[in-house]
Protein backbone atom coordinates (compact mmCIF):
# COMPACT_ATOMS: atom_id res chain seq x y z
CA UNK A 1 0.00 0.00 0.00
CA UNK A 2 1.38 3.64 -1.18
CA UNK A 3 1.30 6.45 1.56
CA UNK A 4 -0.77 9.27 -0.85
CA UNK A 5 0.25 13.05 -0.39
CA UNK A 6 -2.35 14.45 1.86
CA UNK A 7 -1.36 17.97 -0.49
CA UNK A 8 -1.32 16.88 -3.80
CA UNK A 9 -5.14 14.83 -2.81
CA UNK A 10 -6.31 18.14 -1.48
CA UNK A 11 -5.08 19.68 -5.03
CA UNK A 12 -6.95 17.32 -6.86
CA UNK A 13 -10.05 16.89 -4.98
CA UNK A 14 -10.62 20.62 -4.93
CA UNK A 15 -9.65 21.19 -8.77
CA UNK A 16 -12.61 18.45 -9.55
CA UNK A 17 -15.19 20.26 -7.06
CA UNK A 18 -14.48 23.58 -9.01
CA UNK A 19 -14.95 21.81 -12.15
CA UNK A 20 -18.19 20.00 -10.63
CA UNK A 21 -19.27 23.61 -9.56
CA UNK A 22 -18.67 25.25 -13.35
CA UNK A 23 -21.13 21.59 -14.68
CA UNK A 24 -23.67 22.64 -11.95
CA UNK A 25 -23.06 19.18 -10.12
CA UNK A 26 -23.39 20.80 -7.04
CA UNK A 27 -23.97 18.07 -4.88
CA UNK A 28 -21.05 16.11 -5.71
CA UNK A 29 -18.67 18.91 -5.53
CA UNK A 30 -20.20 19.67 -1.91
CA UNK A 31 -18.26 16.34 -1.36
CA UNK A 32 -15.45 17.14 -2.75
CA UNK A 33 -14.69 20.39 -0.70
CA UNK A 34 -15.80 18.33 2.99
CA UNK A 35 -12.98 16.10 1.62
CA UNK A 36 -10.52 19.15 1.15
CA UNK A 37 -11.91 20.61 4.46
CA UNK A 38 -11.40 17.21 6.13
CA UNK A 39 -7.45 17.24 4.49
CA UNK A 40 -6.84 20.44 5.71
CA UNK A 41 -7.82 19.98 9.06
CA UNK A 42 -5.39 16.90 9.48
CA UNK A 43 -2.60 18.86 7.62
CA UNK A 44 -2.94 21.90 10.17
CA UNK A 45 -2.83 23.47 7.66
CA UNK A 46 -4.68 27.07 8.23
CA UNK A 47 -4.99 29.12 4.72
CA UNK A 48 -5.90 25.62 2.96
CA UNK A 49 -8.58 25.00 5.89
CA UNK A 50 -10.22 28.47 4.92
CA UNK A 51 -9.56 28.07 0.82
CA UNK A 52 -11.67 24.91 1.35
CA UNK A 53 -14.29 26.41 3.93
CA UNK A 54 -14.85 29.35 1.26
CA UNK A 55 -15.00 26.55 -1.50
CA UNK A 56 -17.66 24.83 0.06
CA UNK A 57 -19.32 27.46 1.00
CA UNK A 58 -19.52 28.65 -2.77
CA UNK A 59 -20.97 24.84 -3.72
CA UNK A 60 -23.30 25.40 -0.84
CA UNK A 61 -24.68 28.46 -2.03
CA UNK A 62 -25.25 27.29 -5.64
CA UNK A 63 -26.93 23.80 -3.82
CA UNK A 64 -29.22 26.40 -2.27
CA UNK A 65 -28.22 25.26 1.63
CA UNK A 66 -28.01 29.11 2.49
CA UNK A 67 -28.20 28.86 5.95
CA UNK A 68 -25.59 26.66 5.85
CA UNK A 69 -23.63 28.35 3.01
CA UNK A 70 -23.04 31.25 5.44
CA UNK A 71 -21.93 29.77 8.31
CA UNK A 72 -18.94 30.98 9.46
CA UNK A 73 -17.91 33.43 6.50
CA UNK A 74 -17.94 36.80 8.60
CA UNK A 75 -15.62 35.27 11.43
CA UNK A 76 -12.98 34.50 8.18
CA UNK A 77 -13.64 37.65 6.60
CA UNK A 78 -13.05 39.99 10.06
CA UNK A 79 -9.82 38.08 10.52
CA UNK A 80 -8.28 38.07 7.01
CA UNK A 81 -6.36 40.60 5.03
CA UNK A 82 -5.68 38.36 1.83
CA UNK A 83 -8.27 40.11 -1.19
CA UNK A 84 -8.72 37.14 -2.81
CA UNK A 85 -10.19 35.32 0.62
CA UNK A 86 -12.37 39.09 1.50
CA UNK A 87 -13.24 38.82 -2.39
CA UNK A 88 -14.60 34.62 -2.00
CA UNK A 89 -16.23 35.47 1.81
CA UNK A 90 -17.91 38.92 0.61
CA UNK A 91 -19.05 37.93 -3.02
CA UNK A 92 -20.49 34.85 -1.15
CA UNK A 93 -21.82 36.45 1.53
CA UNK A 94 -23.92 38.57 -0.63
CA UNK A 95 -24.96 35.90 -2.54
CA UNK A 96 -26.35 34.83 0.50
CA UNK A 97 -28.07 37.48 1.46
CA UNK A 98 -29.34 37.95 -1.68
CA UNK A 99 -31.29 34.23 -1.81
CA UNK A 100 -32.80 35.41 1.67
CA UNK A 101 -34.18 38.97 0.09
CA UNK A 102 -31.94 41.21 2.17
CA UNK A 103 -31.10 42.99 -1.06
CA UNK A 104 -29.61 46.12 1.00
CA UNK A 105 -27.24 43.98 3.03
CA UNK A 106 -26.03 42.09 -0.25
CA UNK A 107 -25.24 44.96 -2.03
CA UNK A 108 -23.05 46.28 0.12
CA UNK A 109 -20.70 42.69 0.34
CA UNK A 110 -20.92 42.58 -3.10
CA UNK A 111 -19.27 45.94 -3.46
CA UNK A 112 -16.52 45.15 -0.91
CA UNK A 113 -16.23 42.14 -3.19
CA UNK A 114 -15.38 44.64 -5.97
CA UNK A 115 -12.99 46.65 -3.75
CA UNK A 116 -11.11 43.35 -3.14
CA UNK A 117 -11.01 42.52 -7.13
CA UNK A 118 -9.54 45.70 -7.69
CA UNK A 119 -6.43 44.56 -5.86
CA UNK A 120 -6.29 40.99 -7.93
CA UNK A 121 -5.80 40.68 -11.64
CA UNK A 122 -8.93 38.56 -12.44
CA UNK A 123 -10.66 39.78 -14.73
CA UNK A 124 -12.83 36.67 -14.38
CA UNK A 125 -13.83 37.47 -10.57
CA UNK A 126 -14.17 41.19 -11.70
CA UNK A 127 -16.71 40.20 -14.58
CA UNK A 128 -18.19 37.32 -11.61
CA UNK A 129 -18.43 40.52 -9.11
CA UNK A 130 -20.05 42.69 -11.47
CA UNK A 131 -22.76 40.05 -12.84
CA UNK A 132 -23.70 39.56 -8.98
CA UNK A 133 -24.29 43.09 -8.67
CA UNK A 134 -26.34 43.20 -11.77
CA UNK A 135 -28.10 39.75 -10.05
CA UNK A 136 -29.19 41.93 -7.24
CA UNK A 137 -30.29 45.12 -9.19
CA UNK A 138 -32.97 42.72 -11.17
CA UNK A 139 -33.82 41.45 -8.02
CA UNK A 140 -34.46 45.05 -6.63
CA UNK A 141 -36.61 45.54 -10.19
CA UNK A 142 -33.23 48.07 -11.28
CA UNK A 143 -33.66 46.51 -14.89
CA UNK A 144 -31.71 49.15 -16.47
CA UNK A 145 -28.90 49.20 -13.87
CA UNK A 146 -29.05 45.67 -13.87
CA UNK A 147 -28.37 45.44 -18.04
CA UNK A 148 -25.53 48.28 -17.56
CA UNK A 149 -23.52 45.37 -14.76
CA UNK A 150 -24.48 43.17 -17.06
CA UNK A 151 -22.67 44.21 -20.01
CA UNK A 152 -19.94 45.47 -18.45
CA UNK A 153 -19.41 41.91 -17.12
CA UNK A 154 -19.98 40.97 -20.33
CA UNK A 155 -16.86 43.67 -21.15
CA UNK A 156 -14.84 42.60 -18.81
CA UNK A 157 -14.72 39.00 -19.65
CA UNK A 158 -13.97 40.15 -23.08
CA UNK A 159 -11.10 42.23 -21.99
CA UNK A 160 -9.90 39.27 -20.10
CA UNK A 161 -10.11 37.01 -22.65
CA UNK A 162 -12.32 34.72 -21.20
CA UNK A 163 -14.06 33.52 -24.58
CA UNK A 164 -16.84 31.54 -23.89
CA UNK A 165 -15.78 30.29 -20.64
CA UNK A 166 -17.33 30.43 -16.90
CA UNK A 167 -18.81 32.40 -15.86
CA UNK A 168 -19.48 34.00 -19.65
CA UNK A 169 -22.50 31.37 -19.88
CA UNK A 170 -24.19 32.86 -16.79
CA UNK A 171 -24.03 36.59 -17.53
CA UNK A 172 -25.30 35.96 -21.13
CA UNK A 173 -28.25 34.10 -19.86
CA UNK A 174 -28.92 36.71 -16.94
CA UNK A 175 -28.96 39.59 -19.66
CA UNK A 176 -31.01 38.14 -21.63
CA UNK A 177 -33.47 37.53 -18.87
CA UNK A 178 -32.68 41.06 -17.59
CA UNK A 179 -34.26 42.23 -21.56
CA UNK A 180 -37.13 39.70 -21.28
CA UNK A 181 -38.52 41.35 -18.07
CA UNK A 182 -38.00 44.69 -20.05
CA UNK A 183 -40.25 42.84 -22.48
CA UNK A 184 -37.41 43.35 -25.57
CA UNK A 185 -38.20 39.66 -26.13
CA UNK A 186 -36.46 38.89 -29.66
CA UNK A 187 -33.16 40.48 -28.01
CA UNK A 188 -33.89 38.64 -24.77
CA UNK A 189 -34.19 35.18 -26.92
CA UNK A 190 -31.31 35.56 -28.92
CA UNK A 191 -29.01 36.51 -26.20
CA UNK A 192 -30.22 33.37 -24.29
CA UNK A 193 -29.93 31.46 -26.80
CA UNK A 194 -25.93 32.53 -27.06
CA UNK A 195 -25.80 30.95 -23.75
CA UNK A 196 -27.76 28.18 -24.11
CA UNK A 197 -24.51 27.28 -26.70
CA UNK A 198 -22.34 28.06 -24.49
CA UNK A 199 -23.16 26.36 -21.76
CA UNK A 200 -23.95 23.21 -23.50
CA UNK A 201 -20.07 23.41 -24.99
CA UNK A 202 -19.40 23.96 -20.95
CA UNK A 203 -21.51 21.35 -19.98
CA UNK A 204 -23.09 23.63 -17.18
CA UNK A 205 -26.17 22.01 -16.68
CA UNK A 206 -27.23 24.92 -13.74
CA UNK A 207 -26.90 27.26 -16.40
CA UNK A 208 -28.15 24.94 -19.15
CA UNK A 209 -31.64 24.20 -16.76
CA UNK A 210 -31.82 28.34 -16.65
CA UNK A 211 -31.69 28.42 -19.94
CA UNK A 212 -34.65 26.43 -21.08
CA UNK A 213 -36.76 27.21 -18.32
CA UNK A 214 -35.97 31.30 -19.78
CA UNK A 215 -36.88 30.74 -22.99
CA UNK A 216 -39.80 29.09 -21.56
CA UNK A 217 -41.35 31.90 -20.45
CA UNK A 218 -39.93 34.32 -23.92
CA UNK A 219 -42.19 32.17 -26.05
CA UNK A 220 -45.20 31.89 -23.69
CA UNK A 221 -44.84 35.76 -23.63
CA UNK A 222 -45.10 36.07 -27.41
CA UNK A 223 -47.43 33.54 -27.78
CA UNK A 224 -45.32 30.65 -29.32
CA UNK A 225 -46.31 28.36 -26.54
CA UNK A 226 -45.55 25.03 -28.58
CA UNK A 227 -42.02 25.96 -27.93
CA UNK A 228 -42.73 27.55 -24.99
CA UNK A 229 -43.66 24.03 -23.75
CA UNK A 230 -40.94 22.29 -24.92
CA UNK A 231 -38.24 24.70 -23.51
CA UNK A 232 -40.69 24.18 -19.77
CA UNK A 233 -39.79 20.42 -20.61
CA UNK A 234 -36.38 20.25 -21.41
CA UNK A 235 -35.59 22.60 -18.09
CA UNK A 236 -37.88 20.33 -15.76
CA UNK A 237 -36.38 17.15 -16.85
CA UNK A 238 -32.75 18.53 -15.81
CA UNK A 239 -34.16 20.36 -12.58
CA UNK A 240 -35.73 16.88 -11.67
CA UNK A 241 -32.24 15.00 -12.86
CA UNK A 242 -30.32 17.44 -10.68
CA UNK A 243 -32.33 18.77 -8.00
CA UNK A 244 -32.65 22.13 -8.75
CA UNK A 245 -35.88 22.83 -6.75
CA UNK A 246 -36.75 26.75 -7.60
CA UNK A 247 -36.15 25.57 -10.99
CA UNK A 248 -38.84 22.93 -10.43
CA UNK A 249 -41.15 25.28 -8.80
CA UNK A 250 -41.02 27.72 -11.92
CA UNK A 251 -41.35 24.82 -14.30
CA UNK A 252 -44.40 23.45 -12.97
CA UNK A 253 -45.60 27.22 -12.81
CA UNK A 254 -44.63 27.72 -16.40
CA UNK A 255 -45.94 24.41 -17.99
CA UNK A 256 -48.80 24.56 -16.24
CA UNK A 257 -49.59 27.71 -17.92
CA UNK A 258 -48.52 27.34 -21.21
CA UNK A 259 -50.74 23.93 -21.22
CA UNK A 260 -53.69 26.22 -20.31
CA UNK A 261 -53.16 28.46 -23.07
CA UNK A 262 -52.80 25.75 -25.43
CA UNK A 263 -56.00 24.52 -24.47
CA UNK A 264 -55.00 21.00 -22.81
CA UNK A 265 -56.08 21.61 -19.04
CA UNK A 266 -55.17 17.70 -18.31
CA UNK A 267 -51.40 18.63 -18.64
CA UNK A 268 -52.30 22.13 -17.19
CA UNK A 269 -53.88 20.63 -14.18
CA UNK A 270 -50.82 18.24 -13.68
CA UNK A 271 -48.38 20.94 -13.00
CA UNK A 272 -50.24 22.88 -11.26
CA UNK A 273 -51.64 20.06 -9.16
CA UNK A 274 -47.60 19.32 -8.62
CA UNK A 275 -47.12 23.09 -7.74
CA UNK A 276 -50.28 22.77 -5.28
CA UNK A 277 -48.25 19.79 -3.41
CA UNK A 278 -45.36 22.28 -2.71
CA UNK A 279 -48.06 24.65 -1.15
CA UNK A 280 -50.59 22.48 0.89
CA UNK A 281 -51.61 25.51 3.55
CA UNK A 282 -52.24 27.38 0.16
CA UNK A 283 -55.63 25.66 -1.47
CA UNK A 284 -56.13 28.43 -3.32
CA UNK A 285 -52.85 28.56 -5.20
CA UNK A 286 -54.20 26.18 -7.90
CA UNK A 287 -57.59 27.95 -8.94
CA UNK A 288 -55.77 31.31 -8.32
CA UNK A 289 -52.94 30.68 -10.92
CA UNK A 290 -56.01 28.88 -13.17
CA UNK A 291 -57.85 32.06 -12.92
CA UNK A 292 -54.97 34.86 -13.20
CA UNK A 293 -52.41 35.34 -15.40
CA UNK A 294 -49.47 36.38 -12.86
CA UNK A 295 -46.77 36.23 -15.86
CA UNK A 296 -45.97 39.91 -16.09
CA UNK A 297 -45.94 40.45 -12.58
CA UNK A 298 -43.49 37.92 -11.35
CA UNK A 299 -39.73 37.24 -11.62
CA UNK A 300 -38.70 33.60 -11.95
CA UNK A 301 -35.36 34.48 -10.40
CA UNK A 302 -35.96 36.48 -7.43
CA UNK A 303 -35.08 33.82 -4.84
CA UNK A 304 -37.86 34.75 -2.26
CA UNK B 1 -50.05 49.05 -26.92
CA UNK B 2 -49.62 45.33 -25.40
CA UNK B 3 -46.86 46.57 -22.38
CA UNK B 4 -49.27 49.52 -21.46
CA UNK B 5 -52.03 46.67 -20.66
CA UNK B 6 -49.32 44.82 -18.45
CA UNK B 7 -48.45 48.03 -16.78
CA UNK B 8 -52.17 47.78 -16.53
CA UNK B 9 -52.05 44.64 -14.84
CA UNK B 10 -49.30 44.33 -12.66
CA UNK B 11 -51.18 48.37 -11.17
CA UNK B 12 -53.75 46.16 -10.62
CA UNK B 13 -52.43 43.55 -8.56
CA UNK B 14 -50.58 46.06 -6.87
CA UNK B 15 -53.29 48.07 -5.87
CA UNK B 16 -55.04 45.47 -4.87
CA UNK B 17 -52.46 44.67 -2.18
CA UNK B 18 -52.33 48.03 -1.27
CA UNK B 19 -56.21 47.85 -0.54
CA UNK B 20 -56.02 44.75 0.63
CA UNK B 21 -53.14 45.93 3.40
CA UNK B 22 -55.55 48.39 4.41
CA UNK B 23 -58.61 46.67 4.72
CA UNK B 24 -56.48 44.69 7.37
CA UNK B 25 -55.50 47.69 8.89
CA UNK B 26 -51.70 46.59 8.03
CA UNK B 27 -48.85 48.95 7.40
CA UNK B 28 -46.41 48.63 5.03
CA UNK B 29 -43.72 47.47 7.83
CA UNK B 30 -46.41 44.83 8.51
CA UNK B 31 -47.01 43.32 5.51
CA UNK B 32 -43.18 43.73 4.56
CA UNK B 33 -41.94 41.48 7.33
CA UNK B 34 -44.78 39.00 6.74
CA UNK B 35 -43.92 38.33 3.47
CA UNK B 36 -40.02 38.92 3.99
CA UNK B 37 -39.51 41.92 1.50
CA UNK B 38 -38.25 45.38 2.83
CA UNK B 39 -40.74 47.91 3.14
CA UNK B 40 -39.28 50.06 0.09
CA UNK B 41 -40.01 47.01 -2.13
CA UNK B 42 -43.70 46.47 -0.92
CA UNK B 43 -44.10 50.19 -1.49
CA UNK B 44 -42.92 50.01 -5.40
CA UNK B 45 -44.55 46.50 -5.51
CA UNK B 46 -47.66 48.34 -4.68
CA UNK B 47 -47.12 50.94 -7.37
CA UNK B 48 -46.50 48.06 -10.48
CA UNK B 49 -43.10 48.73 -10.38
CA UNK B 50 -41.45 45.48 -8.55
CA UNK B 51 -41.77 42.32 -9.77
CA UNK B 52 -42.24 39.41 -7.15
CA UNK B 53 -40.84 35.85 -6.63
CA UNK B 54 -43.75 33.17 -7.20
CA UNK B 55 -42.57 32.54 -3.50
CA UNK B 56 -43.65 35.97 -2.88
CA UNK B 57 -46.86 35.83 -4.57
CA UNK B 58 -47.69 32.87 -2.87
CA UNK B 59 -46.79 34.30 0.58
CA UNK B 60 -49.02 37.28 0.29
CA UNK B 61 -52.01 35.07 -0.97
CA UNK B 62 -51.31 33.11 2.20
CA UNK B 63 -51.35 36.25 4.62
CA UNK B 64 -54.56 37.01 3.31
CA UNK B 65 -56.21 34.18 4.02
CA UNK B 66 -58.33 34.75 0.75
CA UNK B 67 -60.09 32.85 -2.02
CA UNK B 68 -59.45 33.79 -5.79
CA UNK B 69 -62.30 36.02 -6.57
CA UNK B 70 -61.30 38.47 -3.20
CA UNK B 71 -57.85 39.09 -4.81
CA UNK B 72 -59.00 41.00 -7.73
CA UNK B 73 -62.25 41.89 -6.66
CA UNK B 74 -63.39 44.67 -3.94
CA UNK B 75 -66.38 42.84 -2.65
CA UNK B 76 -67.48 39.48 -2.30
CA UNK B 77 -70.48 40.20 -3.66
CA UNK B 78 -68.46 40.85 -7.13
CA UNK B 79 -66.62 37.96 -6.84
CA UNK B 80 -65.31 36.62 -10.11
CA UNK B 81 -67.60 34.04 -11.60
CA UNK B 82 -66.10 30.72 -13.54
CA UNK B 83 -67.75 32.41 -17.19
CA UNK B 84 -65.94 35.55 -16.43
CA UNK B 85 -62.70 33.83 -15.90
CA UNK B 86 -62.80 31.31 -18.81
CA UNK B 87 -63.57 34.93 -21.00
CA UNK B 88 -60.95 36.54 -19.49
CA UNK B 89 -58.89 33.08 -19.76
CA UNK B 90 -59.44 32.76 -23.74
CA UNK B 91 -58.77 36.79 -23.72
CA UNK B 92 -55.29 36.53 -23.50
CA UNK B 93 -54.09 33.70 -25.52
CA UNK B 94 -55.32 35.82 -28.65
CA UNK B 95 -52.88 37.68 -29.78
CA UNK B 96 -52.91 41.94 -29.14
CA UNK B 97 -54.17 42.61 -32.67
CA UNK B 98 -57.41 40.19 -31.95
CA UNK B 99 -57.49 41.31 -28.80
CA UNK B 100 -57.88 45.03 -29.96
CA UNK B 101 -60.17 43.79 -32.92
CA UNK B 102 -62.70 42.45 -30.02
CA UNK B 103 -62.59 45.22 -27.89
CA UNK B 104 -63.40 47.42 -30.79
CA UNK B 105 -66.05 44.79 -30.84
CA UNK B 106 -67.44 44.98 -27.38
CA UNK B 107 -67.59 48.66 -28.08
CA UNK B 108 -69.58 48.38 -30.93
CA UNK B 109 -72.21 45.79 -28.94
CA UNK B 110 -72.09 48.51 -26.30
CA UNK B 111 -73.25 51.60 -28.35
CA UNK B 112 -76.11 49.75 -30.14
CA UNK B 113 -77.12 48.16 -26.72
CA UNK B 114 -77.40 51.90 -25.59
CA UNK B 115 -78.85 53.26 -28.59
CA UNK B 116 -81.66 50.30 -28.29
CA UNK B 117 -82.56 51.16 -24.40
CA UNK B 118 -82.30 55.26 -25.23
CA UNK B 119 -84.61 53.96 -28.55
CA UNK B 120 -87.00 52.18 -26.24
CA UNK B 121 -86.95 55.18 -23.18
CA UNK B 122 -88.07 58.19 -25.81
CA UNK B 123 -90.79 55.27 -27.20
Amino acid sequence: MTDVDPLATYSDVTAEGNILVRRGDFRRAIDNFERAKRLAEEMQDHPLLIRALCNLSTARLAAGDIREAEKGLREILLKTRDPQTIFVTSSNLASALRRQGRLDRALLYAKRALRACEQIDNYGWKATCHNLIGNIYMNMSYLDDAVAEYRFALSLSEKGGLGTSYPVDYIKENLGYCLLLKKRYRQGIAIILEALQVALNNGNSRCLAECYQDLSFAYMQIKEYGRGREHGEKALQIATEQEYKDILKNCYYLLGEINLLLGDEEKSDHYFDRLQELYPHLPVLKSFLRTFDVSSIINLKNPV
Amino acid sequence: MLMAKFKKQSLLVGSRIRSLRKDRDLTQADLAGRIGIQQSDLCRMENGEYKVSLETLFRILSVFEMNVAEFFHEDAAGAIKDRDAEILRQFHRLGPRSQEEVLDFMLFKLQIEDKLSTGKKSN
